[in-house]
């Protein structure tokens, strides 16, 4: 079988489903294996191979409204755009052969074939609607299956590479903005707070990843032992309670330290406007300042979606692609503060009320 | 190169332990470097001895090298009692290293071992949920 060698991703630029000022998006990650088959990462290259098109010609045939990519066909800058839209994992970026990715027509759900398991599946959605992502996820799994040989125990329920995902193989994760919280000093307590009730609490691309611009992805550590739904309605609880949480520390921010916000938000829009090189972290940090003054109407003639938006365009894989050529590093800076200049030309500061 | 110590891992780091009483520079595995084993002093001492060393001096070295040769069979089974997954060959202390396992049929070859993991990782140990239509071919044993 063939898969067409110059099929990318549809979209490869601001594919995020919109989210809101808290709650900023969501996932259903569920991990399958197949059986009789190595894993990925201890699989040679042809074996790996072997399941790509398995899995490659599966999906095919159910499914042929999915863009399917061999990640072989995809050059360095390329592989980095779809990390960058965050829709394969560092993990799969790096994997040196045999990695394939599944998107469907629109952005919301998608597969890496050959990460740490033969599939995952993602399936998206806006601010918190887990359901929504879950039912996505959950389709294209039941329209796979009838096709292929996973992987299972009666007992431990859906293999995987890692003992911690065994089970229903699901995790459920919500990406949010806590400035708030930052800023008032309670991020640290409510983060020790959601690991001990179990949930995972990483950067925004994932395991092993960074929190930049104080934003951070909130998953279930538990897989096994509860069912899907079990899974989603205990997250989304814990989720809902940590929006109404971070809503309490903006609006406490402001209300208690008018002065500091004003100055952090002044500060920001300052850089953003007139800075000559603009490093991505420096970035992201000010334009987390700037989402949050859009939010609570402190930033005007700007949305949250917008800056969203342009958080996606200043990564260093979608300047480059903006551009059409290869950036260096003091190029990708000087590019992005041109940008952001622009961009931010129109925001202007509305005065806190002290 | 091989851990100077359990000879078993490979050495991934330099360590200076004092053996017999000169500090010698030893390669080891990261475990041994961090168990740091008695073993250590009384191996290297016994292999720097002369034929002259007499009974009385061997002794309670040869003791102490038979516990130390106990904790090491404990701690760092040897590649031929090591547990295999048969079909992907994978080794307990390869899967231990990267916590990840080589195929579904590891959950078999490892099954003692991760009866507990699972346990303290999930704190359950029966799956719930959704259930392929097929599948479970390789698995049936657990």
């Amino acid at each position: 079988m063939t898969w067409p060698s110059n099929t990318k991703p549809r979209r490869l630029s601001v594919r995020r489903i919109p989210g809101d000022d808290i709650a900023m998006g969501c996932r259903v990650r569920l991990a399958r294996n197949l059986s009789r088959h190595v894993f990925p990462d201890r699989a040679t290259g042809p074996q790996r191979a072997v399941v790509l098109k398995k899995i490659m010609g599966a999906a095919q045939a159910e499914m042929p409204e999915f863009t399917l990519s061999s990640l072989d066909t995809f050059s360095e800058e390329e592989r980095l755009l779809v990390f960058e839209e965050r829709l394969i994992s560092k993990e799969l970026m790096e994997r040196e052969s045999g990695a394939g990715i599944m998107v469907s027509k629109d952005n919301a759900v998608s597969a890496m074939i050959n990460e740490e398991d033969h599939l995952r599946i993602q399936g998206f959605a806006a601010c918190m609607d887990i359901e929504t992502a879950w039912r996505r996820a959950d389709a294209f799994d039941t329209q796979l299956d009838g096709r292929l040989e996973y992987a299972w125990s009666p007992r431990w329920g859906y293999l995987t590479a890692c003992p911690s995902n065994l089970g229903t193989g699901m995790r459920v994760s919500v990406m949010f903005h806590l400035i708030g919280l930052r800023m008032t000093g309670d991020l640290d307590a409510t983060i020790r707070g959601l690991e001990r009730m179990r949930l995972l609490v990483r950067g925004i691309y994932g395991e092993g990843s960074e929190s930049s611009g104080n934003m951070f992805q909130v998953s279930n550590m538990d897989t096994l032992g509860m069912d899907e739904n079990a899974i989603i309605t205990r997250t989304k609880r814990i989720c809902e309670e940590l929006v109404r949480q971070e809503r309490n520390a903006r609006a406490r921010v402001i209300s208690e330290s008018p002065l500091a916000v004003e100055d952090a938000l002044t500060r920001a829009l300052c850089l953003l406007k007139n800075a000559l090189l603009m490093p991505s972290g420096e970035a992201g940090e000010l334009l987390s300042a700037i989402r949050f003054g859009a939010s609570v109407g402190l930033i005007t003639d700007m949305t949250v979606e917008e800056v969203d938006r342009l958080m996606m365009r200043i990564q260093p894989a979608h300047l480059q692609n903006e551009m059409a050529m290869t950036l260096s590093s003091e190029q990708r800076d000087e590019f992005r503060a041109v940008l952001l200049t622009a961009q931010l030309a129109k925001a202007n500061l509305r005065k806190v009320r002290r | 190169m091989k851990c100077e110590i359990c000879q078993s891992a490979d050495a991934e780091k330099a360590i200076r332990k004092e053996v017999g009483g000169k500090e010698q520079e030893l390669y080891v595995c990261s475990r041994c470097a961090r168990e740091g084993y008695p073993a250590i002093t009384t191996k290297k001492v016994l292999k720097k001895k002369t034929a002259a060393t007499t009974g009385a001096e061997v002794l309670p070295e040869l003791v102490g090298m038979m516990i130390d040769a106990a904790i090491e069979i404990m701690n760092h089974p040897s590649p031929s009692e090591e547990s295999v997954c048969r079909h992907c060959g994978i080794t307990r202390s390869e899967y231990r290293k990267t916590s990840r396992l080589g195929c579904a049929m590891c959950y078999v070859a490892f099954a003692k071992e991760l009866d507990g993991v699972v346990a303290d990782m999930h704190r359950h140990t029966q799956h719930v949920g959704k259930q392929p239509r097929r599948g479970g071919g390789d698995d049936v044993a657990l």
